[in-house]
């Protein structure tokens, strides 16, 4: 999915009459609780139990459930897999952070000094771009990267950059990984670079002027003036990316099912891999268990990054 | 103003770059065969061709395949709707115990990731029979989806003042009629803006697709276009040609709301 919808502006909670009959709003409630219950809280008790569990396909068969203590934990922490999984999720949703951040700045900065047509069309370029799946973001860039029909390597080739006819880009781990990192990049670049925008224009121009009458350059005005102006935005796109960028499963199983040779699992597909393919599903919830934890921790920042900006 | 055109150029330039991968698909989706797998590519598709949509339009897969999709789609967006508006007004319109702490649960909710639980979810359908139904798939998606429709929502319902619906039950409104004569067509905008997060998330999700229908008669679009991806080779018209069939309602839906999407980012976002 690769929406972002948020409610109106933030609003106070309007303070609710008391004289209400207090049964109502329990009433009301109870189709939410039931969904949230039944198909989350019921599903993350489950994972968490599993993690405890030896759970492979005969206990799962049997509908038995073998306590197994730590062992699962025990075995995830010291199966070097994990440890080269692990940093390369980290490590790419770190490169993927980096790189979106960097260009939405820049896309943002060239939308704020563009002529009005040209911000029209690139906004424009840019909400196409935002609105397309996740999905078929995947798949479409699976085909622009084709070893032998693909125009990715037309492009190189003509323009003298490479020989690159017949370059198979999947072929290869870290190949693999740049169209990975540019297939999420350029999803994820729209949105950033549409709220940098419209925190620029938050800013007011008169202190870039006094600025630069005092004979400060483009950079100097950018990191002095309007960064930490905007740090709440950067704060909230950092953590957002970071989320997002963690959960690429769908990207990397449209285009290398973690291949070549397992060098583009990352945790998501780990946990498929183990659980779905290998009927592990004791061990996959541990990965899940741990994942779950990172990105909650995580959420947590976000959450108190959003706080602070709302006051 | 040399910087000014350079500023422009580089815009045009960026702007090309973003829509080129959807060109691509696009212009694929229009080509005949031989101008797909050419060396050189064909830049642009001429004589247009409609081979690709009329093979995937006249493919029993296809239709099974948006039929799952729209039952899935429709189902959780009314469903969902109607569960989280519910929740909203209980939780925007009355004081009770515990309130702040379900507010809470929708929030924390939200962040578990779908590639955490897919474990559980698979053993849990295939322990009630729904691995592989779509039924199973409509329960996960409305666990995703309502937890952040009742959140925004409360949101809308919240900013609409109370008072209104106190002068109509002073007039002698019934609370029903107090909710659809007053209630109701004030946030009428705000349910559309959460039907179509719920729109665009059961049509495009992938991941829960992928793992718990795998009943090739019950795949929906998502699952559908990934099949194209054979072991060898992908054959590329026909996916291209779904993907644009599959991507149109969502860019169609997005602008209605992407100006709002935008605003609004401080107060909450979500993806994924």
């Amino acid at each position: 999915m690769s929406t972002v919808l948020a409610p109106a502006p933030p609003v106070a909670d309007a303070p609710a009459a008391p004289r209400k009959r207090v049964i109502t709003p329990y009433i009301l409630l109870i189709p939410a609780t039931v969904a949230v219950f039944v198909t989350l809280v019921y599903p993350v008790g489950r994972m968490i139990a599993l993690s405890f569990q030896r759970g492979n396909l005969g206990d799962l068969i049997a509908r038995r459930s073998v306590w197994v203590g730590l062992d699962n934990y025990r075995s995830v922490l010291t199966d070097p897999v994990f440890w080269t999984v692990l940093p390369r999720t980290v490590g790419f949703a770190v490169v993927c952070v980096v790189l979106t951040l960097t260009i939405a700045t820049g896309c943002a900065l060239l939308l704020q000094h563009a002529s009005r047509w040209a911000r029209l069309l690139l906004s424009a370029g840019m909400v196409i771009a935002w609105a397309t799946p996740v999905l078929i973001g995947a798949v479409v860039f699976k085909w622009l990267f084709d070893a032998e029909f693909g125009v990715v390597n037309w492009l190189l080739t003509e323009s003298g950059l490479c020989d690159c006819r017949h370059r198979s880009w999947l072929g290869d781990q870290w190949s693999a990984f740049a169209v990975l990192v540019s297939i999420v990049v350029w999803g994820a670049v729209p949105f950033a670079a549409l709220s940098i925008y419209a925190g620029l224009l938050t800013v007011p121009p008169e202190l870039g002027e006094a600025a630069r009458v005092d004979g400060a350059g483009a950079h100097r005005i950018f990191w002095r003036i309007t960064f930490p102006l905007l740090r709440p935005i950067y704060a909230i796109l950092t953590v957002l990316s970071v989320i997002w960028d963690t959960k690429v499963f769908p990207q990397v199983w449209l285009t290398t099912k973690g291949g070549p040779y397992q060098g583009t699992v990352m945790l998501g597909v780990y946990i498929y891999q183990k659980g779905i393919v290998g009927s592990q599903f004791g061990v996959a919830s541990t990965v899940a268990v741990l994942m779950t934890i990172m990105l909650v921790g995580l959420s947590w920042i976000y959450i108190r990054a959003m706080r602070q900006e709302a006051r | 103003m040399r910087r000014r055109a350079l500023v422009n150029g580089a815009c045009v330039i960026i702007a090309v770059l973003f829509v080129f991968p959807v060109y691509w698909m696009a212009s694929t989706a229009l080509k005949p065969d031989a101008d797909i797998v050419s060396y050189p590519p064909v830049l642009l598709p001429w004589p247009i061709e409609l081979g690709h949509f009329g093979r995937v339009l006249g493919d029993g897969e296809f239709w099974a395949a948006l039929r799952a999709s729209l039952t899935v789609t429709v189902t959780v967006v009314t469903a969902g709707t109607l569960v989280a508006l519910m929740a909203a007004v209980a939780l925007a319109r009355f004081t009770f115990r515990g309130r702040t702490g379900f507010v809470l649960g929708l929030i924390i909710v939200q962040m578990i990731p779908a590639e955490a639980l897919f474990i559980p979810f698979y053993l849990m359908l295939r322990e009630t029979r729904l691995l592989g139904q779509l039924a199973g798939l409509m329960l996960v998606y409305l666990s995703i989806t309502v937890p952040f429709t009742a959140w925004m929502l409360r949101g809308f319902v919240a900013s609409i003042p109370a008072d209104l619906e106190e002068a109509a039950a002073m007039d002698g409104a019934s609370r029903w009629q107090t909710f659809w004569r007053v209630l109701f067509p004030l946030v009428a905008p705000g349910l559309l803006a959460t039907s179509i997060f719920s729109f665009i998330t059961a049509w495009t999700e992938f991941t829960y697709a992928y793992v718990l229908i795998n009943d090739p008669r019950n795949y929906p679009l998502p699952v559908y276009i990934q099949s194209f991806i054979g072991r060898d080779d992908v054959d590329y018209g026909p996916q291209m040609a779904v993907a644009f069939l599959f991507t149109l309602p969502v860019v169609v839906f997005f602008l209605f709301v992407q100006r709002r999407a935008v605003a609004g980012m401080s107060a909450g976002a979500v993806k994924g």
